[in-house]
């Protein structure tokens, strides 16, 4: 082996690691940045660039149908205390539908995160 | 969210069938009323209800999204619609609140302040008898919707457990 300059054989420079992006106190949950992490990290293992897109923008749909949830659930519970609703069934139901997808969510990350950490526990 | 229309079917049900109620308590309330807000004792008032259609574009867009190019049948169905274009109904909506055309009942009373000149006054055309079926029919049909909306939330919550 060649030996160049300080002695460390020549190697190709490694892809710079993401900034730090999860629970930056932003008050997104860690959502989206989670899932860019994801990617930044299964990226760098080839074969899983494709995949890893794909997983993160599912989460970050998914997220936003969340945050919508909730607040149509808020939106409706203020708005029966004021009067612009009348039927206590929508304000319940709003809030049905917000658990719901929260509910939804977290198994869709949960199935993210085991696939992920299936991934990195193999041997390269 | 498509595929929580379900819950949107059963709310509006839960909104039509409260409004049925509260045009039910006002015929009760009034059963006896010989002024009302037009003149003339109060007329019975009744709720019209039509089917709510679902919205088509979201319909043929989920089909579409399913099955991809061709009116497939199971895209279709996903998305609520059949090849011969009959749907899952997108619920109920009150129409109207139409008046109730039967004569009032008469009354012979001559004391009465609104006895008119032969002495008989006016009464509304409501049978509280009926009322009190249409009460019990309503909130059948109130805690009905709220059974078919807890049913589904349980198939949801069985569906979320198969990933676990």
């Amino acid at each position: 082996m060649i030996r160049l300059g300080g002695g460390l054989p020549l190697l190709p420079p490694l892809p710079p690691l993401p900034p730090a992006r999860v629970a930056n106190g932003d008050g997104d949950g860690g959502g989206p940045g989670a899932a860019r992490a994801l990617t930044a990290g299964s990226a760098g293992a080839d074969g899983a660039g494709a995949a890893g897109p794909a997983f993160a923008n599912l989460l970050a749909e998914a997220l936003g149908e969340v945050e919508q949830a909730q607040q149509g659930a808020a939106r409706a519970a203020v708005d029966l205390t004021t009067g612009r609703i009348q039927d206590v069934s929508q304000v319940m139901i709003a809030s049905e539908k917000a658990t719901l997808t929260l509910e939804l969510f977290l198994e869709v990350r949960n199935k993210v995160l085991e696939a992920y950490q299936e991934f990195m526990r193999m041997p390269l | 969210m498509s595929w929580l229309r379900n819950l949107e079917i059963s709310a509006s049900g839960l909104t039509a069938e409260r409004l049925r109620m509260d045009v039910i308590a006002g015929n009760i309330a009034n059963a006896q009323t010989t002024r009302s807000a037009d003149g003339g004792p109060y007329r019975r008032r009744g709720v019209v209800l039509a089917e709510r259609e679902p919205a088509r574009f979201a319909a043929l867009l989920a089909g579409e999204m399913h099955g991809g190019g061709g009116a497939d049948l199971a895209g279709l169905l996903a998305g609520g619609m059949d090849a011969a274009g009959l749907r899952v109904s997108g619920g109920v909506r009150a129409e109207g609140i139409a008046p109730d055309s039967r004569p009032f009942k008469l009354k012979y009373d001559p004391g009465h302040p609104d006895a008119d000149a032969n002495g008989y006054v006016q009464l509304p055309n409501v049978d509280v008898v009926m009322e009190m079926t249409d009460l019990i029919t309503a909130s059948r049909s109130y805690e009905a919707n709220v059974t078919a909306l807890n049913a589904f939330k349980a198939m949801v919550s069985r569906a979320l457990e198969i990933g676990r």
